[in-house]
């Protein structure tokens, strides 16, 4: 905050410093969160970065952030009034030093961009949205106006400190941006930041989804569904996340039902204030028709229980805000944490699905360079027959026949000399044909890789059925006779129809090597974000642990507390009463 | 005459048709005429210096002759009444003389006598003039039985009780007041001899209630225990007899009855549905218990010949009724007397009593009492229902804890940390065990105050019914003012006719004397009920006040206990 008043009076190249500095947090942030995740050590990286580009409003910056974060409680939602417009609700929130006005759905907002922005990180809930008719119908009834609005602050002022608590949260630039006075919450939503976070984050780094490094590898990353579930695969941290999972939706499912059964103590609690009350009164207006005594002493009673009616009204109010609200928070919690368990298991089975593709991919490739040896191998034994085809050209039943009776004469009698040339000849076009390859690939655009991997996979397929003709050939002589003789026939006639066979080939060649390298690029690039993941998981699972276990005793000491000022206040009223008793009886 | 006659020995047999049991109506019909039999031995061997052995069989024959003297005169009425009217004179006279002769030869032992005498003498003048109104009829009739026994019981609690003096206070200011100036002698000779002794009050006691299983219907029997110790007899008696709910029911009638303006304690409401579950019948063993205890607590009720009776004989029901059959008996001699009359006192006396039947109360302190009853009735069902409406709301509050302990249970069973599910267990029992703090609050709740409110209620409704009664008493009274005008008009008459007729001139006089004797004696007791009335009032609302005291200060303590419990229990928690 100082920064941004102290920048006020200067001129106007000191707006240019500050641009540049606001150009240089985005490269700042990707190292805070691929590094370890504690406060200190990002605030040690902070002072290099600052003394290394030497801005001393950054520094500034940097103390501001370190006394707001130690200091969640100076959060404080003091009012709430309808807007100029008079169409919704804001919300004043105060800081030490200034006050800013949001509504309710710019706090969502807030909420849904944190989660965008930190998908490992447990964002806390907010509360839910009334209905426009709760509205109407509460227009006509101030006090339960009033009391849904201090509820809603109470909750918001919650939401708002426990986002200050988080180590990761509380130094977002978002959320010092919605607390910032002079920023308007609809240009932090079209600023850098956030505008470039893609559709699915899946499709972008987990410690930073923002990043534009490798974008071109996110982008193509596989997006698995959310009815796929490979146990098999699971690793024994996934089984663990599992078990967690299921735990937690249970867990879940049986707190709601408890804040259902809270509800129910407290309207029943409430009938027997009505009954309380009544039987006062009664005992009230028994008392006038005795005598002086008497009528004093039955007085006193019926004071007695209008006082337990007052007690247990203010037991009830207590009880909502100390246990029923916490309960529902809790309940929202576990869904938010079996959420980000989710997000890890998506995580991990897209990396199980790259692999996959890359398994397949070596495969295909591995197909593709025997058949590039056999192709070499038929292009010699045609250089040596040349003239025999020429020849048989002039009639064709002749030349057929002729043919067939050329290949079988010269099969047996070459077979050695075959073999040795073969092996000294096939690497020298291979490395020729490398080179064009990519060359060619790199003036291509995005779409024709796109129609090229579509071809790609139909000949994969193809291939895949040939290479289970080769399995089944190797059993026998006689059909590898006859498919060497169906091959020779397809590559004359592929040799008639296309002059360019040699260059398709080693094309496919080419764009199935990249392919393979690319895939592994991906696969390295996933198994790390899975192993950063599952890291964030779990440091982010044992807070919550540790924040539950603490809500849970905070919740379970008011309500003891609660309890035990509610019998004593009833104790000391009905001792009172007793006292008074036996004053009049002697 | 013959059909009212039918008709009120069909209304006197009506009462007691609850109590006897259908399936032994010839049982029932032998026992009362043996037992009667050995009631009257007794009474000639308790009084021989009273009186003569020759004059009781004269009794006797003087009730049969009347019988056949009745019959005569319906049949004779068309032919001519004058030649019989001399007979029936005479008997009556010799009658009349023998009664006098027994008073001048022992003034002192035959006052009780004569004042029996006088009642039965007075009987059919006051069954002639309620013979209109046929339900009261058994009312008037009820409360001379008693009545005379209740003369006789006194002065035997005079003479037996007369170490009592000194301690009940109020009692003997009640015994002043109903005895004559012999008895107060008697008393002060007494006194000075039995000052330095003393009375235990009764013990009574209710309980081993069982039921008893028939083919048409069930019942449940109560065990009563009285033991009575008093320092003037060297041992302790102790009499436990076996009594049934229409038993007090009846009992309750009785002293209702014989003690018009008197507030009995009342007994527990009659229930069909759900009577004889344990809860219930110890509830209504309870409330009985009270009901007794409370009637040996009262002055004037605590003597009641039929609360003895009640307490220590085998069988209740048929000495009752064979004692009702006795007072038929004895008032049928008088009957005669009306139809000499003729349909002239018939008709006046039908106007007189249409005329007498308007009430009302001119004793402003009773005015206040009755409408101060008024509101409290309406107070206390007020009370009572918002204690009941708070201790339904508890018993749900109670099970919405019992839920809530329920679902913290299951969640502990979430695979969480073992500290959590070990607190989680923890806020579980507790839950539990709040649920039974709460429904032993209930509990007590209903036995203290509820039981309380719901008591006085009834008692309430019995002091309603003791103005009733006051007020039928008030209209007895003044139907026998109207018999005294009747008289004493013919008594006129007769001087006034020629002196060939003044031949009944004594017989007139004399009943013109027993009216108003009569009627002085119906004035004393109708003053006598109005001053039991206001002492019960004052008594009933001394008690009342104590007693509502005394459950409210229990339910505060309950109050205060589950509260300090609740602390406890969750202090408990506070620290695991």
């Amino acid at each position: 905050m100082d920064f941004f008043e102290d920048n006020n009076p200067f001129s106007g190249s000191d707006n240019r410093s500050a641009s540049s500095a606001v150009n240089v947090e985005p490269k700042v942030e990707p190292s805070q969160h691929q590094g370890s995740s504690s406060v200190k050590e990002n605030a040690i990286s902070q002072p290099n970065e600052s003394f290394q580009s030497r801005n001393m409003f950054f520094q500034k910056d940097v103390d501001s952030v370190v006394d707001s974060a130690l200091d969640p409680n100076g959060i404080v939602i003091t009012g709430a009034m309808k807007a100029e417009s008079g169409s919704h609700i804001v919300y004043i929130i105060k800081l030490q030093d200034s006050e800013i006005h949001h509504r309710y759905s710019e706090f969502a907002s807030l909420r849904v961009q944190l989660s965008r922005l930190y998908p490992t990180c447990l964002v806390p809930p907010l509360p839910d949205k009334h209905k426009i008719m709760d509205y109407l119908i509460n227009v006509t009834k101030n006090q339960r106006m009033s009391r849904m609005l201090e509820e809603r602050k109470r909750l918001l002022q919650l939401f708002l400190r426990r986002v200050a608590q988080h180590p990761i949260l509380g130094l977002s630039e978002v959320f010092r941006k919605f607390l910032s006075r002079h920023v308007s919450w609809k240009e932090v939503l079209h600023s850098p930041p956030i505008s470039c976070l893609p559709k699915d984050l899946l499709k972008a780094p987990p410690a930073d989804p923002s990043s534009k490094e490798n974008a071109e590898l996110y982008k193509e990353l596989p997006i698995p569904s959310k009815t796929l579930v490979p146990r098999d695969n699971y690793d024994d941290v996934g089984k663990n996340f599992l078990m967690l999972e299921d735990t937690l939706q249970q867990y879940s499912i049986v707190a709601q039902e408890e804040s259902n059964l809270f509800n129910q103590i407290v309207l029943s609690n409430s009938k027997y204030c009505l009954a309380h009350s009544t039987l006062g009164a009664m005992f009230n207006a028994l008392s006038l028709s005795e005598s002086g005594k008497l009528l004093t002493a039955l007085e006193k009673v019926g004071q007695a229980n209008d006082h337990t009616c007052l007690a247990s009204i203010d037991f009830m109010h207590n009880f909502v805000i100390a246990v029923i609200e916490p309960l529902q928070e809790l309940s929202k919690d576990a869904k938010n944490m079996r959420h980000i368990f989710i997000f890890r298991k998506m995580k991990f089975i897209q990396q199980v699905m790259v692999e996959e593709l890359l398994t397949r991919k070596k495969s295909f490739l591995h197909l593709l360079e025997r058949r590039e040896r056999h192709a070499a191998r038929l292009q010699q034994a045609i250089g040596e027959v040349d003239g025999d085809v020429i020849l048989n050209r002039e009639s064709e039943a002749t030349l057929g026949v002729n043919n067939a009776q050329t290949s079988r004469s010269t099969i047996p009698e070459e077979d050695p000399l075959f073999n040795d040339e073969e092996s000294k000849e096939p690497s020298v076009p291979l490395m020729g044909t490398d080179q064009p390859l990519e060359n060619y690939h790199d003036g291509n655009g995005e779409q024709t890789e796109e129609c090229l991997r579509d071809l790609r996979h139909n000949q994969s397929q193809d291939f895949e059925t040939v290479s289970q003709d080769t399995s089944l050939t190797s059993v026998t002589v006689l059909p590898r006779t006859i498919r060497d003789v169906f091959d020779r026939i397809r590559f004359v006639l592929n040799g008639l129809t296309d002059n360019n066979v040699e260059v398709s080939r080693h094309n496919n060649i080419g764009r199935t090597a990249e392919s393979v390298t690319h895939l592994t690029d991906m696969l390295l690039i996933t198994t790390k974000d899975v192993a950063f993941v599952t890291d964030r998981v779990n440091f982010e699972f044992q807070r919550y642990q540790d924040t539950h276990r603490q809500d849970l005793n905070r919740i379970l000491n008011r309500l003891t507390d609660s309890h035990i000022d509610w019998a004593n206040r009833n104790l000391r009223i009905w001792n009172s009463v007793q006292e008074s008793l036996k004053t009049y009886v002697s | 005459m013959l059909g009212h006659n039918i008709y009120e020995e069909d209304d006197a047999f009506n009462p007691f048709a609850d109590s006897v049991s259908p399936l032994n109506p010839p049982k029932t019909d032998q026992e009362p005429s043996a037992e009667g039999v050995e009631e009257e031995s007794p009474n000639v061997q308790a009084s021989p210096p009273k009186t003569h052995i020759y004059t009781s069989p004269r009794k006797r024959s003087v009730n049969l002759k009347s019988l056949p003297f009745e019959t005569l005169t319906l049949d004779s009425a068309p032919l001519g009444p004058l030649q019989f009217s001399d007979a029936p004179s005479m008997a009556p006279e010799n009658n009349r003389l023998e009664v006098g002769l027994n008073t001048k030869i022992n003034p002192l032992k035959g006052s009780s006598p004569a004042l029996n005498a006088d009642f039965s003498a007075n009987k059919p003048w006051i069954s002639e003039v309620n013979s209109f109104s046929p339900s009261p009829i058994g009312a008037t009739e009820n409360p001379t039985i008693p009545n005379s026994e209740q003369t006789v019981d006194t002065l035997d609690a005079a003479s037996s009780s007369a170490p009592n003096f000194t301690h009940t206070v109020s009692s003997a200011s009640s015994q002043k007041q109903g005895s004559t100036s012999l008895t107060d002698t008697e008393n002060q000779k007494a006194h000075p001899a039995a000052a330095p002794q003393s009375l235990t009050p009764f013990y009574i006691q209710v309980h081993d209630p069982h039921t008893v299983k028939e083919i048409t219907k069930s019942h449940t029997v109560y065990s009563v225990s009285t033991r009575l110790e008093e320092h003037n007899q060297p041992s302790v008696s102790n009499v436990t007899v076996q009594r049934r709910y229409n038993d007090f029911a009846f009992l309750y009638q009785l002293l209702s009855n014989n003690h018009p303006g008197c507030i009995i304690p009342p007994i527990p409401e009659k229930q069909v549905v759900g009577r004889f579950d344990d809860e219930f019948i110890e509830q209504r063993r309870a409330a009985l218990e009270v009901m007794l205890r409370k009637i040996s607590a009262h002055p004037v009720l605590r003597d009641d010949y039929s609360f003895k009776l009640f307490l220590e004989a085998e069988t209740f029901d048929p000495r009752m009724t064979h004692r009702t059959t006795l007072i038929e008996s004895s008032s049928s001699p008088l009957r005669s007397g009306p139809s000499t009359s003729g349909l002239l006192d018939s008709f006046t006396s039908a106007f007189h009593t249409s005329g007498s039947s308007k009430f009302s109360e001119q004793d402003p302190i009773l005015i206040e009492a009755k409408d101060t009853l008024d509101s409290l009735e309406t107070q206390l069902k007020s009370v009572y229902h918002a204690l009941l409406l708070s201790i339904d709301q508890r018993i749900q509050f109670a099970s919405a804890i019992h839920d809530f302990g329920e679902a913290v249970g299951n969640l502990s069973l979430v695979d969480l940390e073992p500290t959590l599910s070990s607190k989680f267990d923890g806020l579980s029992q507790l839950q539990v065990e709040l649920r039974f703090v709460q429904e032993r609050k209930v509990a007590q709740d209903n036995l203290t105050l509820g039981t309380t409110l719901e008591e006085y209620i009834r008692y309430v409704e019995s002091a309603k019914n003791a103005f009733t009664t006051r007020q039928k008493l008030w209209q007895t009274w003044q139907s026998s003012v109207q018999a005294v005008s009747r008289a004493k008009t013919q008594l006129e008459k007769c001087k006034k006719q020629a002196k060939s007729q003044q031949k009944s001139l004594p017989y007139l006089e004399e009943q013109y004397e027993k009216y108003r004797a009569k009627a002085a004696d119906l004035e004393k007791e109708f003053s006598e009920s109005t001053t039991l009335l206001k002492r019960d009032l004052s008594s009933l609302t001394t008690s009342r006040v104590d007693d509502l005291k005394a459950s409210v200060e229990t339910w505060l303590e309950s109050a205060i206990e589950s509260q300090k419990e609740i602390i406890e229990r969750w202090e408990s928690f506070l620290d695991q």
